[in-house]
């Protein structure tokens, strides 16, 4: 669906936005935040395989806290942050300014205030990368307030990622807060219009640098 | 002095809320969770100084700004949002705003932020 230099267009895109949002993390948790190298691929939701590597933080059986933030119009999307619970506990602790980077799994209860802080965080880490895209394609996006759930995971289950087929699932990519086992997966998808708006912006800027 | 801070998130009004007493003992300071409370606070406590988020719950921040600037152009209003797109700054700067920061609070900015409301004190 994206020829060579579309996608590399894309990956550079995606690696100086995901580059900034952790930065930001960075800078909340006071850590310096490992990063994996974007993929990017435009694929339909039901193309996912639950054996891919990339998706095996979420196909392993256990709790899952989803943070979410929908955008419209123009530019029409849903991006999704997601960590393994008893992981989002330690990243609330960091973030609260409590030390404590291994956790008991038995006591990783995510209690209001550590929900308070995910959202927060997350808010600010989805808005750093979509708000970019805005920028990007010079499109004011209208947010809807951010959502979290913590989820129970049950092997192969590809709605994990996405709950309504519509959307093409776009890029992924993954962190790993250093020093710890804190690692988060930051998704974004796309309605087709959307694809279409962010590739006629792309081939634009294509056809002016390379004719 | 008297300050209001428009924040869903508690964690943020708590941390704006030290930053503010440590830096201003004489301060008062109260909270509102969204837009639409900040609105009504804004009318019942009069605060010299507003700090909002934008993205929040019932009433936007965006919203509450233009209600307030209806009739009042004299309240001095910093902006503290997570979202970066040049086009919101922009709207919400024609709206007429002391400052504007993007989250998240990082000492650099907490000292912006306390540099923002000295000025604008100090100019009224």
């Amino acid at each position: 669906m994206l020829n060579e230099l579309q996608k590399d267009m894309l990956t550079e895109l995606v690696n100086v936005y995901v580059g900034q949002a952790a930065n930001m993390l960075s800078e909340i948790v006071d850590k310096h935040i490992v990063l994996s190298i974007p993929e990017v691929e435009l694929i339909s939701i039901s193309d996912v395989d639950p054996g891919d590597r990339r998706y095996k933080l979420f196909f392993s059986e256990g709790h899952l806290f989803r943070s979410s933030l929908q955008f419209g119009y123009d530019f029409q999307g849903k991006a999704f942050l997601m960590f393994p619970a008893e992981q989002a506990k330690v990243l609330a602790n960091m973030c609260l300014g409590e030390l404590t980077e291994t956790i008991d799994p038995e006591e990783c209860r995510l209690l209001d205030t550590d929900l308070d802080v995910l959202k927060e965080v997350s808010n600010i880490l989805l808005n750093a990368i979509i708000g970019e895209f805005g920028n990007f394609l010079e499109m004011k996006l209208e947010y809807v307030l951010p959502d979290i759930e913590l989820l129970h995971v049950t092997h192969s289950d590809p709605q994990i990622l996405l709950q309504n087929d519509v959307y093409v699932l776009v890029l992924h990519t993954s962190f790993l807060l250093a020093d710890t086992n804190v690692k988060g997966i930051i998704l974004i998808a796309l309605s087709m219009n959307s694809i279409s708006s962010l590739l006629e912006k792309m081939n634009a800027l294509l056809e002016e640098h390379h004719g | 002095m008297k300050v209001l801070i428009v924040e869903d998130s508690i964690f943020v009004q708590k941390m704006l809320s030290k930053l503010i007493a440590d830096h201003f003992p004489e301060s008062e300071i109260q909270t509102a969770n969204n837009g639409e409370d900040g609105y009504q606070q804004y009318l019942e406590f009069k605060p010299d100084f507003i700090t909002t988020d934008l993205l929040m719950p019932n009433l936007s921040g965006q919203e509450m700004l233009r209600m307030i600037r209806e009739n009042d152009r004299e309240v001095r209003i910093i902006i503290l949002s997570a979202d970066i797109q040049k086009v919101t700054r922009e709207e919400v700067e024609s709206l007429g705003i002391s400052g504007f920061l993007n989250k998240p609070l990082t000492v650099e900015k907490a000292n912006t932020l306390i540099q923002m409301i000295q000025v604008a004190h100090h100019a009224e």
